[in-house]
């Protein structure tokens, strides 16, 4: 199964990338942060910048479960289309994701 | 079916035409993004591995259906092919795709492309007839290029004044930044064809300046600006030209990148043709 990972800010400020294309995840130092930084293009590709990051804001001390619970819906999960974080709607991933703190331009 | 099968259609023409239609395997899609509420933005890596982008209209805020849609049509759809937006016969496979609206594809091998992010190119310069950007790291050395057309685009006939779009604000190629670009020690530029414009400055420079500037601004008029490259001479197919050795360029690597009339001796117009290969060459702080 192709899965997809969805990140929405607003409506008009969303994001959907091939889950394959997740290439790490990070937990700051307060662990109150989760980043996802996706590869969307090879570092190689033409005109094209490398990196896209979304970072999630979490319960403090929570951090590893929430990647541990993205980790598991891309591997074993049933949905294609897998939302990790949604403002507009509160749907969370994770019950441990309070919001997502930043989510930058694919660039 | 297995994914690895089907394809993604997109047809920005209207009427009875397929020109420009493309077909792109499930695995060159590399993600969507929202422009706005009612544009999705659909981005592929085709055959030379550029990026092309299919700007969709869609429904007003009715983003995430489409893409859940999407991906479900992905992994479950029975056909082949995917029609993300057809014009031609104003179809989709996705409820929330305004069908009559066409959707614009660009970049990629058959067109020239707007690169985003880091080194886009100016809202004064983007209407060139083809302006790429492309940074490869060679060895360490990142490289760089812009090809550019300049057909289109207008000079004013003053000398230091800037190449673009008539008066238009931020009339750069690209902003280079060091993160990207690195520290920049060498530029070079080529001709691939003969510039050409009645009333139009043949002899172009490659300038830079801290600030983004207009068309018709001198290159040095405000800011910190670099002459890179002045020829002395009109260019012609098969010039090249290159930095002088030990010239600084260290303001190069965060500087906007422009073209500017080397000559006042044109009264100004618009080229009609001209192409040119520029490159920086820097290297990434380590």
């Amino acid at each position: 199964m192709e899965k997809f990972l969805f990140y929405e800010n607003s409506a008009d400020d969303m994001v959907c990338i091939p889950a394959h294309r997740l290439v790490e995840m990070v937990i700051d130092d307060d662990s109150d942060l989760v980043s996802l930084h996706h590869r969307v293009y090879d570092n190689q590709t033409h005109g094209s910048d490398m990196q896209y990051a979304a970072t999630l804001t979490v319960t403090a001390g929570k951090a590893k479960q929430v990647v541990e619970t993205i980790s598991n819906n891309i591997s074993t999960g049933k949905d294609a289309f897998i939302v990790v974080a949604d403002d507009v709607n509160q749907q969370y991933i994770d019950s441990n994701i309070t919001a997502l703190a930043s989510l930058a331009d694919i660039s | 079916m297995d994914t690895s099968k089907k394809y993604i259609y997109i047809n920005p023409g209207d009427s009875s035409i397929e020109d420009g239609a493309r077909s792109f395997p499930v695995s060159a899609f590399r993600g969507a993004y929202t422009a706005d509420a009612t544009s999705m933005i659909f981005l592929f890596e085709d055959a030379a591995g550029d990026i092309v982008s299919a700007d969709v209209t869609i429904t007003s805020a009715k983003g995430k259906e489409l893409l859940n849609e999407f991906a479900e049509a992905i992994n479950f759809a029975k056909d082949s092919r995917i029609v993300l937006a057809d014009n031609q016969n104003d179809t989709s496979a996705f409820s929330d795709v305004t069908v009559t609206t066409a959707a614009v594809v660009s970049g990629g091998t058959t067109g020239s492309k707007t690169r985003r992010g880091s080194n886009a190119v100016g809202t004064g310069f983007d209407s060139a007839e083809y302006i790429k950007t492309q940074v490869e790291t060679v060895a360490g050395e990142v490289i760089t290029t812009v090809k550019v057309d300049i057909t289109g685009l207008v000079c004013s006939g003053t000398v230091k004044d800037i190449i673009g779009e008539n008066d238009a604000a931020g009339a750069y190629l690209l902003k280079l930044e060091p993160a990207v670009n690195g520290v920049v020690y060498r530029a070079d530029i080529a001709c691939i064809e003969t510039p050409a414009g009645s009333n139009c400055a043949l002899d172009i420079d490659l300038v830079s300046n801290s600030s983004a500037l207009a068309e018709d601004a001198e290159y040095d008029g405000s800011g910190t600006a670099t002459l890179a490259i002045a020829p002395a001479a009109n260019w012609a197919v098969g010039d090249h030209k290159a930095t002088a050795a030990l010239a600084d360029l260290a303001a190069l690597a965060s500087d906007y990148i422009y073209l500017a009339d080397g000559t006042g001796a044109a009264s100004g117009g618009t080229y009609t043709a001209g192409k040119f290969v520029i490159k920086f060459y820097g290297c990434i702080a380590f």
